[in-house]
């Protein structure tokens, strides 16, 4: 029996310091790379010409199910969009509410016959319109067949030689398209996918499609998710864009290179984290043919999104994103730990597996295994005391870190009342929060073994717009 | 205990020097930005007298407000031309933030100092930089190299043709950035263009013919025609899109036997310069090859016929024709009524 505790002690410590030094890694290469931003600042305006006829078209797709609270603000966010030649195909995933009716109402929608390439497998289109007022807008009718199914149509459809996926329940920014754009611009024989930052829209006002004013969500549940995203993109990506690793390109808002998505079929209908996949094919694609290529993060530009602010919504979210890295790690588990795949399959997806995907497994097993071993004298309680005071000190401190580091490079919360209430947050988040998601993701498992494949149902609550 | 006190230590200062440095930073910037902000709104009057030509309001300025001024002048650059764009670039020389700007953008050892140089001598019209900016084309950092061509664009330094060409050449510059600049030098990137149509390099001959495209007139069609015939597939897509835009007067029979190109992306160029052209008597080849199998010869053939003759599209028999041609059927019945 000691013997297992001593184990347990040496693996505990050792995980600790492994995931605590990989943040710590992130968090320092975070600062350097975004202190550039800053001083990039004072020249905002004078970024890529606008007025190039060589730029190319983008086809911004918006797979949208049961939308109709936020799909006239999503879409009128879109129709915004700086940038000299892009199309807007929203794809209504067999909506049972009045998605599309309501877009009907507000852009003039009239029949009209869509071309598809039809060389993803996909669930049949049932009907498609045009915009009367905006020739640029497009609206598919499918039958039901899930987010990634719907993605697919979009691609199927496209004309543009890129394409952006974003959620119906996103708010881009006028710039945003442009600027995530700007790697692909800039070497576009290399960077074949990127993403920008996503934020969370709960509290702020909405007018006309867009974020007027920046404020924290009055939801204790959405601030804590604020501070989550904070560290997620602000740190993770940047540092896993360093390394040419970056997994994730939030299915919220990213941009693809369209033919080479269709030459890998599309983003893949059989899991549930379709964005997280599609970005560890391409990771593959390009590193077992030995490939030169990026995929890059790009801070800037933002999309707002609506986060859940009720236990439920969250739970069902968190778990759908752990099942969608368990099927995603489980399908590409022949890339792990394979050294011609470089950091990809040293670093990337190790880290993934045993930090993101079995790392509340381990922190839902250290209480009770604590509890145990003090029961049974094998614990050294100073020793205990020290762990938690460190392991918290040192969360705090990393939060701190990534909303300095937003502080510094983007200062989106103009209140201080707001800065205040998140190092509030950023305290009591380690104080139930964390080990309640770390619960919900750790149940994912039995999500897993079960088979489940749908999404769970989504409340949502709409933008808050300036008039109300 | 004695590590434990000491990780705490370290860690509890660490947050806490992250705190007091958040703090001090939201402090700091609250207050610069009420300042400058009442600067701004008191000066203001003063930017845009000097840009219709009142020097004399600027002298009154204390270093603080010149600084805001400064700031104002190379925001409203980027919306002005003429005589009020050269005016800045004085103002700028007289005050030698040129120079000190050159000297960054040509010494610094630090990419980010040479980048914020390179963007900034565009941004202040600083046209005297022009030979400056041309060597910093093969500055050894990329986003370095890509300030300066946005800033060379910008400028129109038309001895830069040749730099920016070879940069192209060589993959120093982003494509679509580069091209853009050197359309912006007009007549001497033409003449540099023309004279690379014969190049060797399939790459450079694309990117010759796309200025020729853009800048030339249809004279330069007999030129591009000999390219028509071009080993390479690029090429003759190239070739095919500026015949649709310079027009002339073999172009029509040129771009109708490249409708029967071995090669899908050279029809599909062909089928969408024939749109440009809206010459009706290419509707017959059109329609046939809008109804192939090949979805973007089919999409870019009906797209054409839109653009020429959307009345031939409503006519037809929705059940005979392809999905690409039902497309732009449906889009000329909308555009009907």
């Amino acid at each position: 029996m000691h013997y297992f505790f001593d184990v347990t002690a040496i693996f505990t410590i050792t995980y600790f310091a492994l995931l605590n030094g990989i943040y710590v890694l992130f968090t320092l290469i975070a600062w350097r790379s975004l202190s550039m931003n800053l001083k990039r600042r004072n020249l905002q305006g004078f970024e890529e010409p606008f007025d190039t006829p060589f730029i190319p078209g983008i086809t911004v797709i918006v797979p949208a199910y049961n939308e109709e609270t936020g799909i006239v603000d999503s879409v009128r966010s879109l129709v915004d969009l700086r940038y000299p030649k892009f199309e807007i195909v929203v794809v209504s995933d067999g909506s049972t509410d009045a998605t599309v009716e309501r877009l009907k109402d507000e852009y003039d929608l009239v029949p009209a016959h869509r071309a598809a390439r039809k060389i993803l497998k996909t669930k049949p289109i049932i009907s498609s319109f045009v915009s009367r007022h905006h020739p640029n807008i497009w609206v598919i009718e499918k039958e039901n067949g899930g987010k990634a199914d719907a993605l697919n149509v979009g691609i199927d459809v496209a004309r543009y030689p890129y394409f952006c996926a974003i959620d119906a329940d996103a708010l881009i920014e006028p710039d945003a398209l442009l600027q995530v754009a700007a790697p692909i611009l800039s070497d576009p024989d290399r960077v074949v996918a990127s993403g920008g930052i996503v934020r969370i829209v709960n509290g702020c006002t909405v007018d006309h499609g867009r974020v007027v004013e920046v404020d924290l969500p009055k939801s204790r549940i959405a601030v804590f998710q604020v501070i989550e995203y904070f560290r997620a993109f602000l740190v993770g990506r940047v540092g896993w864009t360093r390394f040419n690793s970056l997994l994730i390109i939030s299915g919220a808002f990213g941009l693809f290179r369209r033919d080479l998505v269709t030459k890998l079929g599309g983003y893949a209908t059989d899991t549930v984290g379709e964005d997280l996949e599609l970005v560890v094919r391409i990771h593959r694609y390009h590193r077992e043919r030995k490939l030169d290529y990026r995929v890059v993060f790009v801070p800037g530009p933002v999309c707002w999104t609506e986060a859940p602010e009720d236990l439920l919504t969250l739970s069902r979210q968190r778990r759908r994103w752990h099942r969608g890295l368990g099927q995603t790690l489980w399908k590409h588990r022949a890339a792990l730990l394979r050294p011609s795949l470089g950091a990809l399959g040293l670093f990337a997806l190790p880290y993934f597996l045993f930090f993101e995907f079995l790392g509340p497994v381990v922190e839902v097993a250290g209480p009770p295994i604590t509890i145990v071993a003090f029961v049974l004298g094998y614990l050294s309680v100073p020793f205990l005391v020290a762990f938690i005071v460190i392991a918290f000190l040192l969360g705090v401190t990393l939060t701190v870190a990534a909303l300095t580091i937003e502080e510094f490079n983007f200062r989106r919360h103009r209140h201080p009342r707001d800065i205040v209430r998140l190092l509030a947050y950023s305290i009591t988040e380690n104080i139930g929060y964390r080990q309640l998601t770390d619960l919900w993701r750790t149940m994912a498992f039995v999500d897993l073994v079960k088979g489940k494949t749908e999404w769970g149902a989504q409340r949502r609550r709409g933008f808050q717009s300036r008039s109300s | 205990m004695r590590d434990f006190c000491i990780a705490v230590i370290v860690i509890g200062g660490a947050s806490t020097l992250l705190l007091i440095v958040l703090v001090l930073r939201r402090i700091w910037i609250s207050t610069t930005e009420r300042t400058e902000g009442r600067i701004e709104t008191r000066i203001r009057p003063t930017v845009l007298g000097f840009l219709d030509g009142d020097i004399p309001g600027i002298r009154d300025l204390t270093r603080r407000d010149r600084g805001v001024f400064d700031r104002l002048l190379i925001r409203y650059s980027n919306q002005i031309s003429g005589s009020k764009l050269d005016s800045v670039s004085q103002y700028f020389s007289s005050t030698h933030e040129i120079d000190r700007e050159i000297a960054t953008l040509l010494s610094a050892r630090r990419a980010w100092k040479r980048y914020l140089a390179a963007q900034r001598l565009g941004a202040i019209n600083a046209t005297v930089a022009g030979p400056a900016l041309i060597v910093a084309l093969r500055d050894k950092n990329f986003e370095v190299r890509r300030a300066t061509v946005r800033s060379l664009g910008r400028l129109a330094v038309a001895d830069a043709t040749a730099g920016l060409i070879s940069a192209l050449a060589e993959g120093r510059t982003p494509d679509s950035l580069t091209l853009w600049a050197l359309l912006q030098m007009g007549a001497p990137a033409l003449e540099t263009a023309r004279a690379h149509l014969a190049n060797g390099d399939d790459r450079m001959k694309i990117y010759a013919i796309r200025l020729v495209e853009l800048l030339g007139s249809p004279r330069d069609s007999v030129a591009i025609s000999t390219l028509v015939h071009d080993l390479s597939p690029g090429v003759r897509s190239a070739a095919a899109l500026a015949l649709g835009r310079l027009g002339g007067a073999s172009s029509l029979t040129l771009l109708l036997e490249l409708l029967e190109d071995e090669e899908g992306s050279v029809r599909r160029d062909a089928c969408k310069a024939l749109g440009r052209l809206r010459d009706k008597t290419a509707i017959a080849s059109l329609l046939l090859h809008a109804d192939t199998d090949e979805f973007d010869v089919a999409m870019a053939s009906s797209e054409a016929l839109f653009a020429t003759d959307p009345s031939i599209l409503v006519d037809l028999d929705p059940g005979a024709i392809s999905s690409a041609l039902m497309e732009s059927r449906d889009l000329a019945f909308i555009e009907r009524s």
